[in-house]
C-alpha cells in the first residue's frame, strides 16, 4: 500500500511540473502575417436556371474573377463539372466524369440527357491550394438531335462524335465522345449505318463493331445488348456483325427492302418497318450452289413513278434487281423480288462485260436520282492493283450494261476507297491523302481534284445516301456533297483528337475547282460516317 | 297557423317512426345454384355449358384447372353447410355422337371431392376439377357433367331458366356441362398472302406451328401476331426445315397427306 502511494506522489508531481512548463513557452506574438488571397466570382447566373437543349444548345458563361491581391485571372486553375441532381456515388458516380470544361469561360454544346443539373464552377489557386466555388442550376430538354455521326476508334473502344446544328440552324457544332461515361464494352467500331426508310417512322442508326451490330437507340444514342441486332434474326451467330446494310426503297412490293449481308457473306432480307425480322440467309445461287457474297448490295434509288423504262403497263410496279457479288465465283448475281434465291445476273442489250468477272468486288453504288438506275461497280484484279469499273442499268426486271473499262489514272494502284456521284456520271478514287475524278464514260483517266496535307489520311470518301425524306433539309443538303474524312498521321500518341470531317460540293465541269461547304476538326480517330436522319425504334 | 305547425309535427313524427322501423329480413329457407356472372367464365358460357379449350393453351401442358364457383341464396350461416355435387351422364346430341363422349374419372379428369361446403359467415364456394389432356382430345371432345344435389339446409331456390319452341324450361344454373378439346380456331390473319407462307389452313398444322415454334397461343390469335409478317416468314421457312427433318413424317388430320408449308416457304 506505501508502494503505491509513492508511485501516486511521484506522478502527481510530475503532472504539476508538466503544467507549469507549458505555461512558461507561452506565444509571444512574433508571427509573419500575411493577407490571403481572397476570390469572388461574378458573372454567372444564380437567380435563374440556365435552359439548354441537348445537341442543339451550346451552354456559354463568362464569369468575371475578382482576386483580393492583384493575380492575374490566367493563374488560376479552372473546372466546370454538370453533375445530374440524381447523381450518385454508390452507383459509381465520380466527381470526375462530370467535369466539361477546364476553361476560364464555358463553352460547352450541351450533350447531357432530359433532366436538372447542377452545375459547379471551381476556381483554383495552384500556390496555395484553395479552392473557391461557385454553383448553379441548369435544365436540359433532350428532343434528341439529327445530324452526322462519326464512328471513332478510340484504342479499341468506339468514340461516338456528332456533328449537328445549333439551335438557331447555322452553326455546325461538334459534339464529341458521346459515350465517355457509358458502361458498355461495345468493341472497336468497323462501320456505322442508318436503318430506315421513313416507313411508320422506323429509323434507327446502328454500329458493327468487333462485338456485334447495335442499334442506337432513343435521344440519347444508347447501346447496350438489349440493341443488339441479333434480335432482329431467326438464324444468326452471337457475333454477328452487319458488313453491308442497303434499304431498298422502290421494292416490287411496296413495301422497302432491307438487305444486309453479315460477316461470313450471308445475305438476308427483310421490311423495313416495326416487323422488320430477317429470315434464314439465301446463300445459294438459283437455290443450289453456295456462296459467300461480298460486303456490298446494289439497289436502286430511282423513284420515278411515271417513267415506263421502270414499269410495264401490266405491272405497273417496279421490279429492280438488287446486284450481289459472288466471293468464290467472283460473277455479279441478281435477285428480283421477295421470295427465292440469287441468280448469275443476266443482262439486256450491248454486252460490254463478263458477268463472271474473275475479279475482286470492291465498291458498288447507284445514282440516287428520280429518272434513271445507274448501279456502278469496281473490281480490283486479284493479282494485280488494276481496277475496273462495271455501269450498269436496272430496269424493269433487267439489267442493261451501259459503261465497262479499266480505271487509269494517277496513283490508280494505290486506290482504297471509291465514291460515285449521285446524280453526274462521275466516279472518284482516294488513295491515302488525294483524290481524283474520272467519268464512267471515259475511265481511262482520272483528273486530281484534291490533295490534303502529306499527313493526314483519307480514311472516309463517300456520298451518303439519304434514306428518307424525313431527315432535316440540312442534312438533305448534303446528298450531292462529297464526305471526305481523315486521320492526321503525325499526330502526337496521346492527342485523340486526329480526325477532320469535310463536305466538298462537286461542280458539273471537270475541269472546274471543287469546294469545301465544310470542315470540322477535333474528331476522334475517325473510322465511318453515317447520318442520323430521325429517330424511330 | 298554430294548428298547422301541430299537424306538420305529427305528420313529420310519424314519418320519422317510419324511418326508425327495421328493414325486413329474408327469413326462410337457403339454396345453391352455379354462378353465371364471374367475368371468366360469363364470357364462354352457353346455357349451363362451358367449354374448355386445350387448343389455345401450349401443347407440353397437360393438366387444367377449372374452377365452379357456386353461390348461396338466403341466409348466411354461423356454421359451415355441406351439400353434394354428382357426376351425371352427359346426354350427347344426337349430331355430336361420335365426335362427343362422355369424360372418364382417372382419364379425363381427376377424382375430385363431390362434398362441397358453404363456408360460414359466405356466401359462395369454389369447386375446382382438375382436366386432363389426352390425345384423343384432338379429334373428338369429351364432357363432364357436374349437377348440384338438393340437401334439407340447401335447396333450388333460383336458377336461370332456358325456354325451348316446345316451352319446356330447363333450369340451367344447377348443373354445369364442362365440354373439352382441342379446338384452336382460325386466326383471323390466316389468309391471303399468308397461305402462300404456311398453306392451307388446317388446326392440327397450326398447333404444330405453336408448338415447334413455342408460340403462346393466345398471341398466335391476336390481330398483333398477323401484322408481323417478316417473322411470319421466317415461321414458314423454318417450318418447314422442321417438316422436312422428321421421321416419320408429320401427316395432316387425315392421316394420309404430308404436312407442308405454303409456296413461299420453300426456300
Amino acid at each position: 500500500m506505501k508502494f503505491h502511494s509513492f508511485y501516486y506522489k511521484i506522478a502527481a508531481a510530475c503532472c504539476s511540473v508538466a503544467v507549469l512548463a507549458t505555461g512558461c513557452y507561452g506565444d509571444k506574438g512574433n508571427y509573419d502575417y500575411h493577407d490571403i488571397n481572397e476570390v469572388t466570382i461574378s458573372g454567372i447566373d444564380l437567380e435563374n436556371v440556365y435552359q439548354a437543349y441537348a445537341y442543339k444548345s451550346t451552354l456559354e458563361i463568362s464569369p468575371k474573377i475578382h482576386s483580393s491581391k492583384d493575380i492575374d485571372p490566367s493563374q488560376y486553375e479552372y473546372t466546370w463539372r454538370i453533375v445530374p441532381r440524381n447523381a450518385d456515388a454508390d452507383k459509381g458516380a465520380t466527381l470526375d466524369e462530370f467535369i466539361v470544361s477546364h476553361e476560364q469561360n464555358l463553352v460547352y454544346p450541351v450533350q447531357l440527357a432530359d433532366g436538372d443539373y447542377t452545375g459547379f464552377f471551381e476556381v483554383k489557386d495552384p500556390s496555395t491550394g484553395v479552392t473557391w466555388i461557385q454553383d448553379f442550376y441548369l435544365k436540359v430538354i433532350n428532343e434528341g438531335a439529327a445530324g452526322w455521326l462519326i464512328a471513332c476508334d478510340d484504342n479499341g473502344r468506339t468514340r461516338l462524335d456528332l456533328i449537328a446544328k445549333d439551335d438557331k440552324g447555322e452553326k455546325d457544332v461538334l459534339y464529341p465522345d458521346l459515350w465517355k461515361n457509358i458502361d458498355f464494352d461495345m468493341g472497336k467500331p468497323l462501320k456505322i449505318f442508318f436503318v430506315g426508310a421513313g416507313t411508320e417512322g422506323f429509323g434507327f442508326p446502328a454500329l458493327t463493331t468487333d462485338k456485334g451490330s447495335f442499334a442506337l437507340t432513343g435521344n440519347d444514342f444508347q447501346i447496350s445488348d438489349d440493341t443488339n441486332l441479333k434480335w432482329y434474326f431467326g438464324i444468326a451467330s452471337d457475333q454477328l456483325q452487319v458488313t453491308c446494310s442497303a434499304i431498298e426503297t422502290i421494292p416490287t412490293d411496296g413495301l422497302p427492302d432491307w438487305w444486309v449481308i453479315d460477316e461470313e457473306g450471308n445475305i438476308y432480307r427483310t421490311e423495313c418497318d416495326m416487323t422488320a425480322f430477317f429470315s434464314y440467309p439465301i446463300n445459294m445461287v438459283e437455290g443450289k450452289t453456295p456462296f459467300r457474297a461480298a460486303p456490298f448490295i446494289g439497289v436502286s434509288y430511282c423513284d420515278s413513278w411515271d417513267n415506263p423504262e421502270y414499269t410495264t403497263e401490266d405491272e405497273p410496279w417496279y421490279n429492280f434487281a438488287v446486284i450481289f457479288y459472288d466471293v468464290d465465283g467472283r460473277r455479279f448475281l441478281t435477285k428480283y423480288g421477295v421470295n427465292g434465291y440469287p441468280s448469275v445476273m443476266q443482262c439486256s442489250g450491248t454486252q460490254l462485260f463478263d458477268v463472271e468477272t474473275g475479279r475482286d468486288m470492291v465498291f458498288i453504288d447507284s445514282h440516287d436520282t428520280g429518272n434513271n438506275s445507274l448501279t456502278v461497280a469496281v473490281l480490283k484484279d486479284p493479282d494485280s492493283p488494276r481496277y475496273y469499273l462495271y455501269g450498269m442499268d436496272l430496269k424493269y426486271g433487267e439489267v442493261e450494261q451501259l459503261y465497262y473499262g479499266e480505271i487509269g489514272g494517277p496513283d490508280i494502284a494505290n486506290a482504297r476507297l471509291f465514291a460515285l456521284h449521285p446524280t453526274l456520271n462521275a466516279l472518284f478514287y482516294a488513295t491515302d491523302n488525294k483524290a481524283y475524278r474520272v467519268s464512267l464514260a471515259n475511265p481511262g483517266s482520272a483528273r486530281e481534284i484534291l490533295a490534303l496535307d502529306p499527313g493526314e489520311e483519307i480514311v472516309v470518301f463517300k456520298y451518303h445516301k439519304f434514306s428518307s425524306w424525313d431527315a432535316p433539309s440540312w442534312l438533305q443538303e448534303n446528298t450531292s456533297r462529297l464526305l471526305v474524312c481523315s486521320n492526321k498521321t503525325n499526330a502526337e500518341p496521346d492527342d485523340p483528337n486526329v480526325g477532320t470531317f469535310r463536305l466538298y460540293d462537286i461542280p458539273s465541269l471537270e475541269d472546274e475547282p471543287i469546294t469545301e461547304a465544310l470542315k470540322i476538326e477535333g474528331l476522334g480517330k475517325i473510322v465511318d460516317v453515317t447520318a442520323k436522319e430521325y429517330e424511330g425504334l | 297557423m298554430k294548428r298547422i305547425l301541430i299537424i306538420t309535427a305529427m305528420a313529420a313524427s310519424l314519418f320519422w317512426s317510419g324511418c326508425q322501423k327495421d328493414l325486413d329480413t329474408y327469413e326462410g329457407e337457403s339454396g345453391i345454384y352455379f354462378d353465371h356472372m364471374d367475368k371468366a367464365i360469363q364470357p364462354l358460357l352457353r346455357a349451363d355449358t362451358i367449354p374448355f379449350a386445350w387448343g389455345q393453351i401450349a401443347g407440353e401442358i397437360l393438366e387444367g384447372k377449372i374452377s365452379l364457383q357456386i353461390n348461396l341464396i338466403g341466409n348466411v350461416a354461423d356454421y359451415d353447410r355441406k351439400f353434394q355435387v354428382k357426376v351425371l351422364e352427359t346426354v350427347i346430341p344426337e349430331e355430336l355422337k361420335g365426335k362427343m363422349e362422355n369424360a372418364v374419372e382417372g382419364v379425363d379428369y381427376q377424382p375430385f371431392e363431390t362434398e362441397c361446403i358453404i363456408p360460414a359467415n359466405e356466401v359462395s364456394t369454389k369447386l375446382d376439377i382438375t382436366l386432363l389432356r389426352t390425345e384423343v382430345l384432338q379429334t373428338e371432345s369429351r364432357a363432364l357433367t357436374i349437377a348440384l344435389q338438393e340437401s334439407d339446409e340447401l335447396k333450388f331456390l333460383y336458377s336461370r331458366e332456358l325456354v325451348d319452341k316446345n316451352d319446356n324450361r330447363r333450369r340451367i344454373d344447377l348443373q354445369r356441362v364442362i365440354v373439352m378439346d382441342e379446338t384452336l380456331p382460325q386466326p383471323d390473319w390466316w389468309w391471303g398472302d399468308i397461305n402462300n407462307i404456311f398453306g392451307d389452313y388446317s388446326m392440327k398444322k397450326a398447333i404444330t406451328i405453336c408448338d415447334v415454334m413455342g408460340i403462346d397461343r393466345q398471341k398466335w390469335l391476336s390481330d398483333d401476331f398477323g401484322q408481323q409478317t417478316s417473322y411470319i416468314r421466317f415461321i414458314g421457312q423454318h417450318m418447314q426445315r422442321w417438316l422436312d427433318e422428321q421421321n416419320p413424317p408429320v401427316y395432316e388430320e387425315d392421316g394420309e397427306t404430308p404436312m407442308e408449308m405454303g409456296p413461299d416457304s420453300q426456300y
